[in-house]
């Protein structure tokens, strides 16, 4: 996949990723709690069929995706980068950047057996 | 229109097997009576190659089946394509490994749908083949391979995953997960739920928190997901919607060409006998479901969903299989959570 390709989309996905997190932290400042103990208590049954705890099941929903492979100088720049694209967001400047006809070269994983060791690294 | 060439072709080279999956989504078994000669299979290499394809992922069947597979593979790497090797590891012979070893392809994948042998054995229709595979994939390892393991998940096996996971803690293999769907040989009574394909992706998202890449590298594949308002994602890179056409392209062994293999037989596009593959990649009709969607092409859940112009409503072939049209996947992590939240 070009990096060209990349742009767009990963614009993109910041930006619906941002709305979102905008949303849970007003959620949170209005103590609605995103994820309540009653929705808890439905998704905790359906870790025990593979063998999960519900310990194992709370930790993994009440966290935020695993990003602590990231030097600590790219976490600065993705948060100034987060942090302006929801300032231009907030203020309606950006729109979808991503046309409904795309042409994307490559997407690892998409497809049997493409997932090399290497793709985690 | 000159499109750029598809990531990788998933190349079923045989559909002859010596094995009978229950899951098979091309019920494999007999070779088809017109597989492509050698001649032509290593002209498709040639032609690939030509319309800017980087990589072949060889399956079947069994690919390792066909007597000129070795010939095949050579030809993918001389013309500078990545090459991956799809086998169930079942009865590989110390010569056939070394051809393996001696090509050696950028990954190598092997099949393990059950944690005991009973299951296993049971899923893939033969006994003795938990055994065989498991030392395959030891001989694999310990040559060095890039290595991959594929589980196909349905009702049979979805409480094999941590026994599996035991298997594979510390080999350093890459472990894919996927979700079963009813083509082939595979029933609809075998399908996951809904509740148990959320259960699936716990476990991927659990395993991924609790184990470092050093011990397991999991993912889920190309019907694991999406945009999760709980779980951490589970694939490798980011869903970009189904990439059926666009940066994958399915052949079967007849030369038949569609834009995923697991696709059903409807969706073949065109023979490369009696076109050729340069002319059917860049037809601007081929693989235009996922080419040219449209929001009104989307079922009206994915429609309304925030994520809908990145993820164009899923898997073609989930969704068509278990929902009937394209674009409207149901098995999606972020409807069925609105759906659990909506019951409480």
């Amino acid at each position: 996949m070009s990096l060209v390709d990349m742009i767009p989309v990963g614009i993109e996905l910041l930006r619906l990723s941002g709305r979102e997190r905008v949303y849970a932290i007003l959620s949170r400042l209005f103590k609605a709690k995103p994820i309540s103990p009653a929705y808890r208590r439905r998704i905790r049954p359906l870790g025990a069929s593979v063998g999960l705890s519900e310990a194992e099941v709370d930790e993994v929903i009440s966290g935020s995706p695993n990003v602590t492979s990231l030097p600590f100088w790219l976490k600065w720049v993705l948060v100034v980068f987060i942090i302006i694209v929801l300032i231009l967001g907030a203020i309606g400047v950006t729109g979808s950047y991503v046309p409904w006809f795309t042409n994307p070269l490559y997407v690892p994983g998409t497809d049997y057996a493409s997932i090399k060791p290497k793709d985690f690294l | 229109m000159v499109r750029p060439g598809p990531g990788c072709a998933v190349w079923e080279i045989t559909l002859r097997c010596n094995l009978n999956c229950m899951h098979c989504g091309s019920a494999a078994g007999k070779a088809r009576s017109d597989e492509l000669t050698t001649d032509e299979a290593l002209q498709l290499c040639d032609d690939l190659k030509g319309i800017g394809c980087q990589g072949v992922a060889m399956m079947g069947g069994e690919p390792l089946l066909r007597k000129d597979w070795p010939v095949i593979a050579e030809r993918v790497r001389n013309v500078g394509m990545d090459l991956s090797i799809i086998t169930n590891g079942y009865k590989i012979a110390e010569s056939k490994f070394q051809q393996i070893l001696d090509i050696n392809p950028e990954l190598v994948t092997v099949s393990i749908d059950g944690g005991h042998a009973a299951v296993h054995d049971k899923i893939r229709g033969v006994p003795g083949s938990f055994k065989e595979v498991v030392a395959t994939l030891r001989r694999f390892v310990e040559s060095g391979l890039p290595t991959g393991v594929i589980t196909t998940v349905h009702k049979m096996n979805l409480s094999e995953l941590p026994t599996i996971r035991k298997l594979l803690l510390g080999t350093g293999v890459a472990w894919q997960i996927q979700m079963a769907t009813p083509y082939g040989r595979l029933t609809y009574d075998h399908v996951l739920s809904k509740e148990e394909y959320y259960s699936l992706a716990l476990f991927i998202a659990a395993t991924r928190k609790r184990y470092s890449k050093k011990e397991i590298m999991i993912a889920g594949a190309h019907d694991m997901g999406y945009f999760s308002r709980v779980l951490p994602p589970l694939q490798v890179y980011p869903w970009q919607g189904c990439q059926a056409g666009i940066s994958t392209l399915g052949i079967e062994s007849n030369g038949n060409i569609l834009g995923c293999l697991a696709l059903p037989p409807k969706f073949v596009e065109g023979n490369i006998r009696e076109r050729p593959l340069k002319e059917i990649w860049n037809d601007d009709a081929f693989s235009s479901y996922t080419r040219k969607v449209r929001r009104t092409d989307l079922g009206s859940k994915c429609a309304s969903c925030t994520y809908s112009k990145i993820c164009k409503g899923g898997c073609s072939a989930v969704s068509h299989s278990m929902a009937g049209g394209l674009h409207r996947d149901p098995y999606c992590l972020r409807l069925i959570e609105g759906e659990l939240k909506k019951s409480d």
